[in-house]
């Protein structure tokens, strides 16, 4: 098989309709991307980062810029969802089994993950100095000590809740990690038609092909910035968490997204919210 | 080695099961694309143009189904479902695999096929055993068919000047003749088939066969589903009210299973605690089912209703022992053994214990993915 790029579609993306990728944190983002790029042609811009000091809620971060797509982190406040809709964008919107999403993100920091390309968070030895559990835990819950401070994962929350809200009142593509790994060529089909790009079957096994794990970490070990592919898998939490996470997940849960049971199941999404010791 | 995988939709299930296959296969050094539906002819000759494959290995489908499929491509069917097809209209793949058991033995080879059983595996990470304190007595996942319309029993299947033979004719007399062998469970496939062609020889002729699918369906599939889920929730709830249903919303149809009805799965994580929060799971007996697997994997105790298919070598019996993996269900007796397994949590533990050890050990997708590979080899 010829493992060229595949055709890019550039011309067939609307010029109309902006590109808006807002993903959580460790849900998936330079997959998602790679894949859009493929579909698209298109680059994805971000907003310049600047570590602890920019707001999700932020419309003013939101670029809009032709031939690019845009890809943060945002979350869907009132302001942000006026933009998209003034705009008339295309959102996408990236989720993950959030107690995954913890095990993810605890990694993040406990392996440095991104320090060969400059965005290493730096915390690894405090991470290995409190052990997982605790680790893992701070992660949820947040943590305001000198060496470490962090919201907790009660913001990501609110921003998978606020995603699955606003696709109940402006046409939005909803995908889940868990659908990118599970059923990828569907998942890749079915953003396709949302973007109404037409893939041939060609195309669609090559995108799979391309952005199996093993090639994407491949590449990026070419690329001296490998650490960010650690695993891959669906369903770590299984093997990582404790009673105590998944207590405390539910308090966060409860405090910060509570229609977020709802709401994704009303999507189809039950499984974001799906633990093995429910 | 190159394989494609294709199973016929996108739904959790079956994305578990291609998931697995994957991994499993890849554990071996092959490269697989899979995808969760069965491609037409035109995108399944541009997939193998494109990839490439060696082997093309689909969910319920056959090679003569396919228009075209180039010839140095070893195609394997698995066929887990008939839907509605006769079991020889499966032929012409390299390899071909029934889940059911009994099917094999009904199954007339035409083309040299490898012709062989190939039970589901398990996921040791899906349904990573776990110890949960026990919260029904009894719980059932899966659906049931709903309850006849009357539009489809009044389905008319043969019809000749005056005289007319409906389907609720057809299963009401089929219903009959299988009760008086002991009940469908008693009798193997080859049996309760030849018995349906019996009432329509003694209703029609010799020679009527049935061409439509959805009716050959009905009374070959949806009857036999209906009137087994029926017998085994029946004898469940004999025993103990403390009895939980799972499944599609078809349950509310049935007024008798109604009140039992608590919703559907939509989730691995969910079927799994179910499992290992009751004390007996319920199967109704048709040999190793993905969820008989599962429930054992898990560390559920599975409560299974035995069938004359059962001593078969591809019945449950070539793999688990009744008593010691299992609990078999004696339909036909008092509940007594039911109760007693319901009171005595140590004895329901270490068959639970026995059978998830024995399910890791030689039932996963691994082991299943070794030996297609091993049939493979054998072409």
């Amino acid at each position: 098989m010829n493992d060229s790029a595949i055709n890019i579609n550039t011309a067939l993306v609307s010029k109309d309709q902006p590109i808006v990728l807002s993903s959580v944190f460790k849900s998936g983002t330079w997959l998602l991307r790679f894949i859009i790029e493929n579909i698209t042609g298109l680059k994805y811009i971000e907003p310049p980062i600047k570590t602890g000091s920019m707001d999700p809620c932020d419309p003013t971060l939101i670029h809009i810029k032709a031939d690019h797509f845009y890809s943060w982190h945002f979350t869907l406040s009132a302001a942000i969802q006026e933009k998209l809709i003034r705009y008339q964008a295309k959102p996408i919107f990236l989720v993950r089994n959030v107690y995954d999403l913890a095990v993810s993100m605890y990694y993040h920091f406990a392996n440095n993950i991104d320090h060969e390309i400059g965005r290493g968070a730096n915390k690894h030895d405090y991470f290995l100095r409190i052990g997982k559990d605790n680790g893992i835990r701070k992660i949820i819950t947040g943590c305001d000590d000198n060496e470490f401070k962090w919201k907790g994962i009660g913001p990501h929350l609110m921003q998978i809740e606020s995603m699955f809200h606003f696709t109940t009142i402006y046409p939005c593509h909803l995908i889940s990690y868990e659908n990118i790994v599970n059923s990828k060529a569907d998942s890749i089909r079915m953003l396709a038609d949302f973007l109404d790009i037409p893939l041939s079957v060609e195309e669609v096994i090559r995108l799979v092909t391309n952005s199996e794990f093993d090639a994407m970490k491949s590449a990026a070990r070419k690329q001296n910035k490998a650490s960010h592919f650690r695993n891959g898998k669906t369903q770590s939490h299984t093997y990582e968490l404790k009673q105590q996470h998944y207590d405390a997940m539910q308090e966060c849960l409860d405090e910060y997204a509570p229609r977020l049971y709802s709401l994704s199941r009303k999507a189809g999404f039950s499984h974001i919210l799906s633990h093995s010791l429910a | 080695m190159k394989i494609g995988l294709f199973l016929p939709q996108n739904n959790h299930f079956y994305a578990r099961i291609a998931t697995a296959l994957k991994t499993g296969f890849e554990a071996f050094g092959h490269k697989v694309f899979y995808d969760l539906k069965l491609y037409e002819s035109d995108m399944l000759l541009q997939f193998c143009r494109c990839f490439e494959p060696d082997c093309i290995f689909e969910m319920n489908r056959s090679k003569n189904e396919i228009d075209e499929l180039p010839g140095n491509i070893i195609h394997i069917a698995w066929i887990v479902d008939l839907l509605g097809r006769d079991i020889n209209d499966i032929q012409e793949s390299e390899l071909i695999y029934f889940f059911g058991t009994g099917w094999k033995d009904l199954h007339v080879n035409k083309h040299e096929s490898f012709v062989d059983w190939l039970p589901p595996g398990f996921c040791p990470d899906t349904y990573k055993p776990t110890h949960r304190s026990k919260i029904f007595d009894f719980s059932f996942i899966g659906h049931i068919p709903r309850p006849w319309a009357s539009t489809e029993l009044n389905r008319i299947i043969y019809a000749q000047g005056d005289t007319y033979f409906t389907f609720k004719q057809l299963f009401e007399q089929c219903q009959s003749t299988w009760a008086q062998h002991g009940g469908l469970h008693q009798l193997r496939p080859r049996q309760y088939l030849q018995m349906i062609e019996d009432v329509l020889r003694s209703n029609i002729n010799n020679d009527f066969r049935i061409n439509d699918r959805i009716i050959k369906y009905d009374i070959e599939t949806r009857s036999t589903r209906m009137i087994n889920r029926q017998t085994l929730m029946d004898k469940a709830l004999s025993s103990s009210s403390s009895t939980s249903i799972f499944g599609s919303n078809n349950w509310l149809e049935w007024p008798n299973y109604r009140p039992f009805y608590a919703g559907y799965l939509d989730t691995h994580d969910k079927v799994r605690n179910i499992y290992q929060s009751t004390k007996l799971s319920l199967h109704e007996g048709i040999g190793i089912h993905f969820r008989t697997l599962d429930c054992m994997g898990a560390g559920g105790t599975l409560a299974f209703m035995p069938t004359s298919r059962d001593d078969l070598t591809d019945g449950i019996n070539s793999h688990f022992e009744p008593f010691r993996h299992y609990i078999p269900i004696d339909i036909n007796g008092d509940c007594g053994h039911l109760k007693y397994y319901l009171k005595n949590d140590s004895k329901i533990l270490k068959i639970a214990q026995e059978a998830s050890l024995l399910v890791k050990q030689k039932h996963t997708w691994y082991a299943r993915c070794k030996k297609i590979l091993s049939n493979i080899a054998s072409l």
